[in-house]
């Protein structure tokens, strides 16, 4: 692909810019130059200009004067005194006539007398021989003088004598002219506005002065405060003007100084031949605005410039950089694709990116379109092939597009190599309803597919399981309506009846029977569910040591006794080599009820049930077998695969109404499963069930057996279970039960305190001393303050034992919420009410010998 | 009358009760203590005064020590009206259960006098 912008581009637009700006420069210091150098070439013009007009004008005064000394020789010579008082007026009124009137005061020395306008001599006008003049044109022996600006006495103004004394004489004629009549008004350049042009004589006193200041003040009209006070020090220029302007240095060739608004001034200076000076200050501003103007718009012009050249340069930074963006893109692109393809949709043409090796191997780099689809659908696996021709097809890319589509595609199945893989298929377009290409890409997907797949096919499962878990429930509500109301109809109905019949005793005690029937069957139904519920939750087993063989002899004997009265057979056979386990014993006794009722249950008259007990070895566990085998009814094969489901009953015999709730087998099945064992079973309709269970059970220590309390009543009976020097404090709110406890306790040799409400139990046991009580015994129902609460009171006491002082529950409700309530208090054990001597003794020395 | 016909007579189960408390004196010696014991009173006391949680307390303890002293027909009325005071607030089946328990009572009370 190409790049738009490469960094050789945007190197070699920097190297212009650098180029193009030191031009700028340099232009910009050349022009600079040149404009200084036009303002001193018009600057020295301008001065010869003013210089050359002052010599003209000097010269004219020249002429006249020097006319008027030969021509007096002339006359005195020839024609005396008289002939001069005659010519005098004659030659006064030509030279009014060749300057003008009042331009020039002009008067001549005769023979000592100062001989005026009118033909006569001044009176008192001796002191003429005093002044610069005079003294200069006698020395000066027939030359021209000119003397410098003066105070004229009789006007009272300023003034510049020019005299000459004749050759042949000492007489002499003076011209006193005003400096104003020196002004130039014709033939001169005309001066820049802002500039000013100074006539100052050989003493540098300003002569006149000339300005033009504004377009209104032009030639002419005297800049009174701007002559004020300027004097001309010398033939130095910087002398001239030092009051005024600061000399700040030469540039070309004239002289900088700074006026007193600080403005920047440039002076040209022509010396003329009678000492005089002709000086032009020119303001730099006249010249400098219009390089200033020259300079703005030259900048304006080169920022533009290289505005121009740095947006360039920064869009092709920033091209280069989506150019570097781009490239990556297409990198990572390629990485994560396994194949890419440029789709002109157009011209219907791909173009390879990167191409598997398999396609690249089928077609060209670029061709028609047709020509990739043809050989991708040849590679995708059948089923999916018309879908993916479909979905890649140019029709339906166009069709996307128009659709507003940013992207779209989707995993499809195809070969690789020998071995079918998911892949996805996408097409990416950015700006599509502009550009006529697509990108088709093509990546491996496999595994997550897979695991897609794997999770869909889990999350169904689990819908489907979720939907027959609350299809099971809805039948079990169901179900269990009908089968709660059935016995709760009876009781109703029954004690309706009963109460009819309360005069009749035998009528009244069958009702009085089938009300404790239905009751029972209620009973069973209800602790079915809650056990059901309570095994569904965490449940921890409580193993303790047990005698397994006796466990289920105890069974064996209780059912052997009921199926006898039932005119059935039992038969029971046992082959133990360790008879004591540590194990569950109570959900041990659930599971063989659980199955022993059942086989009786589902056995008919002169039917046969089998118990049997085995232990065997398996690896390092033992394993203790429990067979239940009858020739009952048997369950068909469709039950059989539902028989640990909850709430599930074989309906082929519903019709006989057998009693069950449907979750005898599921408890079953949870509490092997949680014992870590496991349950199987063989049965055939009409043939009998036969049910094996194995559970591992870990075999006692020799050591421990032996101090294992007796546990059946009569073993209690025979060793006495004894609790000497046990001191037991009994919580008992009722009386007559607390005195009942007390007298069991103390018959049994323990030392017994009481208290009567939980509160008085926490103040008992804090008032005795640590590890003098072994045991404390509390009823869970008590004003004040209840079992539980004191319980915690008493685990929540900082000192040693109240963490490890047994507390055994004394409590009417055994079932297991129950029981995890006490737990959850700090409670070691529970014993379940009625009063059982032995229970409570056995319990009491197990908790106490137990912790020590 | 014996303490197994008393027993007998009152439905209540002999073996069981002598299982669990071994002895008959004992047995004996709490039946005539349960005759004289006020629980009775006050729970008759307690529900004429509509104090529903004295009586639902006392109804508990005559529960209890009926089922101590294996009084089962006793114990189940008493069962019945002392759920029917859990949570104090007992419905119209309350006089019922009450003269159920009475009835119980007194005729249980009255065979314990009987026994030798």
């Amino acid at each position: 692909m190409k790049r738009p912008y490469t960094g050789k581009t945007v190197a070699a637009n920097g190297i212009l810019i650098i180029i193009f700006g030191a031009l700028a420069v340099f232009t910009l210091l050349f022009t600079k130059a040149m404009v200084l150098n036009n303002m001193t070439e018009m600057g020295e013009k301008i001065v010869e200009s003013y210089s050359l007009e002052e010599r003209r004008n000097i010269e004219m005064y020249e002429s006249i004067i020097n006319y008027g000394t030969g021509h007096l020789d002339d006359v005195e010579r020839n024609s005396g005194q008289s002939g001069v008082e005659n010519w005098l007026p004659y030659y006064f009124s030509m030279i009014d006539e060749v300057v003008g009137e009042d331009i020039v005061e002009a008067y001549a020395i005769i023979n000592g007398e100062m001989i005026g306008a009118n033909g006569k001599a001044y009176d008192g006008a001796d002191d003429y021989r005093e002044t610069q003049w005079y003294q200069r044109a006698v020395l000066a022996g027939g030359e021209i003088v000119f003397s410098d600006l003066y105070e004229e006495e009789n006007h009272r103004h300023k003034a510049i004598s020019i005299a000459q004394k004749c050759k042949n004489s000492s007489n002499m004629i003076v011209f006193n002219i005003f400096p104003d009549k020196f002004r130039i008004y014709t033939n001169a350049i005309s001066m820049p506005e802002g500039s000013a042009y100074y006539m100052c004589d050989s003493d540098g006193k300003i002569i006149y002065e000339q300005k033009m200041t504004t377009s209104e003040d032009k030639w002419g009209k005297r800049n009174e405060s701007a002559a004020t006070g300027i004097s001309f020090m010398g033939s130095d220029i910087g002398k001239y003007w030092g009051d005024l302007y600061r000399f700040s240095g030469s540039e070309g060739e004239g002289n900088i100084y700074y006026n007193e608004r600080g403005e920047k001034t440039i002076a040209y200076t022509r010396e003329m031949k009678n000492g005089w000076h002709s000086i032009l200050a020119l303001p730099e501003n006249f010249f400098m605005e219009k390089w200033y103007t020259l300079r703005s718009v030259y900048f304006v012009v080169l920022v533009l410039i290289f505005s121009g050249e740095i947006f360039t340069v920064l869009k092709g930074l920033h091209a280069k950089k989506r150019g570097d963006y781009a490239e990556g893109t297409i990198d990572i692109l390629q990485n994560a694709f396994f194949a890419l393809y440029k789709i002109n949709l157009g011209r219907e043409s791909y173009e390879i990116i990167k191409g598997s090796e398999d396609v690249k191997k089928a077609i060209p780099k670029e061709g028609k379109y047709q020509w990739l689809m043809d050989t991708m659908c040849s590679m995708v696996a059948e089923e999916m092939r018309e879908e993916f021709a479909q979905s890649f097809s140019i029709t339906n890319i166009k069709s996307q597009i128009a659709a507003g589509a940013k992207d779209y595609g989707g995993d499809f199945l195809r070969l690789f190599g020998e071995e079918k893989k998911w892949f996805n298929g996408w097409i990416l377009f950015s700006t599509p309803k502009e550009q006529d290409e697509v990108i088709l890409c093509f990546r491996l997907v496999d595994t997550e597919k897979c695991r897609r797949l794997e999770q869909q096919r889990l999350l169904e499962e689990s819908v489907e399981k979720a939907n027959e878990s609350v299809e099971k429930q809805q039948t079990f509500f169901s179900r269990m309506s009908h089968d709660m109301r059935t016995p709760l109809n009876i009781i109703i109905g029954m004690s309706e009846q009963a109460e009819k019949h309360l005069k009749e005793p035998q009528k009244t005690a069958d009702y009085l029977k089938k009300i404790k029937y239905a009751g029972k069957q209620l009973l069973t139904l209800i602790n079915d569910i809650l056990d059901i519920s309570m095994l569904k939750q965490t449940v921890e087993l409580d193993e303790k040591i047990m005698d397994i063989r006796e466990c289920v002899e105890q069974c064996a004997a209780v059912f052997g006794a009921q199926a006898k009265a039932q005119k059935k057979q039992f038969q029971f056979s046992s082959s133990v080599e360790h008879q004591m386990v540590y194990g569950d014993m109570p959900h041990l006794n659930q599971i063989l009820q659980n199955l022993l009722s059942n086989a009786i249950k589902y056995t008919p008259e002169g039917g046969k049930i089998m118990l049997s007990l085995l232990e065997k070895e398996d690896r390092e566990r033992t394993v203790y077998c429990i067979r239940v085998a009858d020739t009952g009814r048997g369950m068909s094969e469709d039950y059989l695969k539902k028989l640990f489901v909850e709430y599930e009953r074989e309906k082929r015999f519903a019709s006989q109404a057998v009693e069950g709730t449907g979750l005898g087998m599921p408890i079953v099945k949870t509490i092997v499963t949680l014992m870590g064992g496991n349950i199987s079973v063989k049965s055939k309709l009409g043939n009998g069930t036969v049910f094996d269970v194995e559970i591992p059970l870990k075999i006692a220590d020799e050591l421990e057996i032996k101090e294992k309390p007796p546990e059946s009543v009569e073993q209690a009976e025979e060793k006495d279970v004894r609790l000497d020097g046990m001191k037991i404090l009994l919580v008992e709110d009722y009386d007559l039960n607390r005195e009942l406890a007390t007298e069991i306790l103390e018959e049994c040799g323990a030392e017994v305190c009481t208290a009567t409400n939980g509160k008085e139990g926490v103040e008992q046991f804090k008032l005795s001393k640590e590890g003098e009580l072994d045991a404390v015994l509390m009823d869970m129902h008590m004003p004040v303050m209840d079992g539980c609460e004191a319980s915690r009171c008493i685990r929540a006491l900082e000192r040693s034992d109240a963490k490890t002082v047994p507390i055994i529950a004394l409590t009417a409700n055994a079932y297991q919420e129950d029981i995890e309530r006490t737990r959850k208090a700090g409670m070691n054990a529970h014993i379940p009410k009625p009063i059982d001597v032995t229970l409570l003794c056995t319990t009491l020395w197990t908790e106490i010998k137990g912790r020590k | 009358m014996k303490t197994e016909q008393f027993y007998s007579e009152v439905y209540g189960n002999y073996e069981e009760v002598m299982k669990r408390l071994r002895k008959e004196e004992r047995i004996k010696k709490y039946l005539h203590a349960f005759r004289e014991d006020p629980c009775y009173e006050n729970l008759c006391k307690a529900l004429e005064d509509k104090n529903y949680a004295d009586a639902f307390a006392c109804a508990h303890n005559l529960k209890g020590v009926c089922a101590n002293l294996g009084l089962e027909t006793l114990y189940r009325v008493s069962d019945i009206l002392c759920e029917e005071l859990r949570g104090e607030n007992p419905g119209d089946g309350l006089e019922r259960m009450m003269e159920d328990v009475a009835g119980e009572y007194k005729e249980t009370v009255s065979k314990i006098g009987e026994i030798e």
